[in-house]
């Protein structure tokens, strides 16, 4: 087995690990367990880190032209942003979800077909990986705002207490790193296709992120909406998010499958 | 007038329209999505054109696209009408920072008392100006503020957002799009929606050892009233500019263009090649006054349990000819098959004339789409405005400090925006 393959089981167990500590830390107080959750996260990020650089060396592009590479790099952007909110916002109960999370997105990869294809010609660019690594670690960004919304419902925190601020500030980063991605895709889209705008359903759900998630920051700042209804409203945008990558791509059979 | 700005005016209805916006949109997918009939034509076209023609045939079907269309410019009216209302204010507060005072009412309960022994306007003001603040004190009373230019950013979001509504509504009113001009290597064509024409001087299709598509790409030459006035290659993610429109290379392959028959007449000392074009029905071989009849023609010839020939596919494997040969006064000489791939099948039979299917004559060619899209630019511009503004508040965020000074007593009440600023200063 190559190291790629190798280093990728081994990130996959170490995730799986990873998720059962957090979720007992549910049931236990102990620290232990989340020391342990922790390590086994960060042992996680490096062996998916080598898994997606030997896979690059191999390929010689970036991990991203099929169903198996966007899942690693997803999974890839899941534990990064784990570990951003950790030391930025000191908040580790976002593992509860991300990592669980990083599990079925990793089982997605590991059933996929993980072949290296040759990338085509219109995709061997920086647009498209600038496009996609910006969308995947936004959606990662979601993620984590989904993960302090579930919290913030759960423990009843005031309005104004951090982790109202974790939920508005991970939803501002995944916001503007997909505006990142949507102003790059539309202008690889225009060199390309000739248009920066397609009717696919991939495009308009993109836009729906795009805009829903307009709204979100805006709602922040309408006094109804604060604490409970901006945390309703990150869990449901989650739920577009996840529906646009993985519900589009694979029920609707969109031209535009990552 | 005043009810309608004042409608507009309003965060709430910002927050509504994106929710409706969303809710249409997630409808519309869905019927986009199951009626490829109806909306396939879309991206062959400009929105406005087809909203204002195809969209008008099923409006059961898109009238979700002109609520989402409506709904969009309501959102940019709300967008424009907040912006005037707010922006002067903001300028104003950026002028007069002391009329940041009025936000906050320290020592009522909220901020904490901060020890800072003598003279703590003096202290709390260096311990500020050293993070990077800028201080504006007025009695016993100080603000401070850093980064203080970051309330701006997200008006200049806004105002990226309006320009690409406007660049969007241009290209829709004065933009088109041709798709499907297919030119052969070496021929020229008109450019539709342009004065000039488009010469395609080589065609370049890279495989690599896979057998796996590496690149392709066309080299083009603009020609305007007989003048050259560009020229270029043009390739994946590679347009070529020209006339104010863009020229993209779509589709590419090699066509069939004609057949190669080689002619032996030994009574007249002839023996050279007939080109016969795609879709003629009569050459001349030669002068020799004879001439070749294609009566039937096969792309992949095969022969059914009957013996009969047929085309078993659209691909040019094995291509065959029922050809016929006349003389000059109209006397048919002889007729049968001939076979480029398979030439011991030939049946055709003549003293006076010999027969055979030389060759194919492929030739490479190139598909194209022809776009103009004068609101481009700007949109792209006010795109990167609007991705400036987002990732600029990424990293630089507004910090405030406001405190009420006790200098008889070393104290102040402080109030900060950031918990984090309170360690800072407590030095």
């Amino acid at each position: 087995m190559d190291i790629e393959r190798t280093m990728f089981i081994a990130a996959f167990g170490l995730a799986a690990g990873a998720s059962i500590l957090f979720l007992s830390r549910l049931a236990s107080d102990k620290r232990p367990l989340l020391l342990g959750a922790e390590a086994l996260t960060f042992l996680y990020l490096a062996a998916m880190t080598v898994s997606l650089a030997a896979r690059t060396v191999k390929s010689g592009h970036a991990p991203m032209s099929n169903r198996y590479e966007s899942l690693a790099c997803f999974a890839w952007s899941l534990g990064s942003v784990y570990w951003y909110v950790r030391l930025r916002y000191k908040e580790a109960r976002v593992g509860y979800f991300l990592m669980p999370l990083t599990v079925v997105v990793m089982f997605a990869a590991y059933i996929s077909p993980n072949m290296i294809t040759p990338l085509y010609p219109a995709l061997d660019t920086w647009m498209f990986e600038t496009h996609v690594a910006a969308a995947f670690v936004g959606y990662a960004f979601f993620g984590a705002s989904f993960a302090g919304s579930v919290l913030y419902l759960v423990s009843k925190e005031e309005a104004g207490r951090p982790l109202e601020k974790l939920i508005f500030r991970t939803g501002y980063y995944g916001y503007a790193l997909f505006t990142v991605s949507m102003v790059i895709g539309g202008i690889w889209a225009y060199l390309a296709w000739g248009t920066y705008w397609l009717w696919k359903v991939k495009e308009l759900w993109s836009f729906l992120i795009w805009i829903y998630y307009a709204g979100f920051l805006h709602a922040i700042y309408v006094k109804k909406l604060r604490g409970r209804g901006v945390a309703w409203l990150s869990i449901i945008g989650f739920a577009i998010t996840m529906f646009t990558y993985l519900g589009v791509g694979i029920m609707m059979k969109s031209t535009h499958q990552l | 007038m005043k009810a309608v700005w004042e409608f507009f005016n309003s965060l709430k209805l910002t927050v509504y329209l994106i929710l409706a916006i969303v809710s249409v949109t997630m409808l519309g997918s869905f019927v986009l999505y199951l009626n490829p009939r109806i909306f396939g034509d879309m991206d062959q076209t400009l929105l406005f054109r087809w909203l204002a023609s195809s969209g008008l045939d099923y409006p059961a079907y898109t009238w979700w696209l002109y609520v989402m269309v409506a709904m969009v410019v309501l959102l940019g009216v709300n967008t424009l009408v907040c912006t005037v209302e707010r922006l002067p204010k903001l300028v104003n507060r950026y002028r007069d920072p002391m009329l940041n005072l009025r936000d906050v009412e320290p020592g009522g309960g909220t901020g904490r008392e901060m020890e800072l022994a003598d003279g703590p306007g003096l202290r709390l003001s260096g311990r500020l100006k050293e993070s990077g603040y800028h201080v504006f004190m007025d009695g016993d009373r100080l603000f401070a503020e850093k980064n203080r230019w970051v309330p701006f950013m997200p008006y200049l979001v806004h105002a990226g957002i309006m320009v690409f509504m406007v660049a969007h509504l241009i290209s829709g009113l004065y933009g088109y799009r041709n798709s499907g001009l297919y030119i052969y290597q070496g021929e020229t064509a008109r450019s539709p929606g342009g004065d000039y024409n488009i010469r395609v001087d080589e065609v370049k299709i890279d495989y690599r050892d896979d057998g796996s598509l590496k690149d392709y790409g066309s080299r083009l030459t603009a020609i305007k009233d007989g003048r050259e006035i560009k020229s270029g290659w043009v390739s994946a993610n590679m347009p070529m500019f020209v006339e104010g429109g863009a020229v993209y290379q779509r589709q590419f392959g090699y066509g069939f263009k004609g057949l190669y028959v080689r002619a032996a007449i030994p009574s007249q000392g002839f023996d050279d090649y007939v080109y016969l074009p795609k879709g003629a029905s009569m050459v001349d071989i030669g002068m020799t006054g004879y001439s070749l009849s294609v009566d039937r023609f096969l792309s992949d010839a095969a022969t059914d349990e009957r013996g009969m020939y047929y085309s078993i596919s659209e691909e040019l494997a094995n291509p065959a000819i029922m050809a016929s040969v006349y003389h000059k006064a109209g006397k048919k000489v002889a007729s049968g098959w001939l076979f480029a791939r398979d030439p011991m099948k030939d049946d055709f039979r003549s003293t006076e004339v010999m027969l055979k299917l030389a060759d194919v004559d492929l030739r490479p060619y190139s598909s194209f789409d022809v776009n103009r899209d004068p609101g481009a630019i700007p949109a792209f511009l006010a795109s990167l405005i609007v991705m400036f503004g987002s990732v600029v508040t990424l990293y630089f965020r507004r910090e405030r400090v406001w405190a009420t000074l006790d200098e008889a007593a070393g104290r102040a009440q402080v109030i900060c925006t950031d918990e984090d600023v309170y360690d800072r200063l407590a030095v």
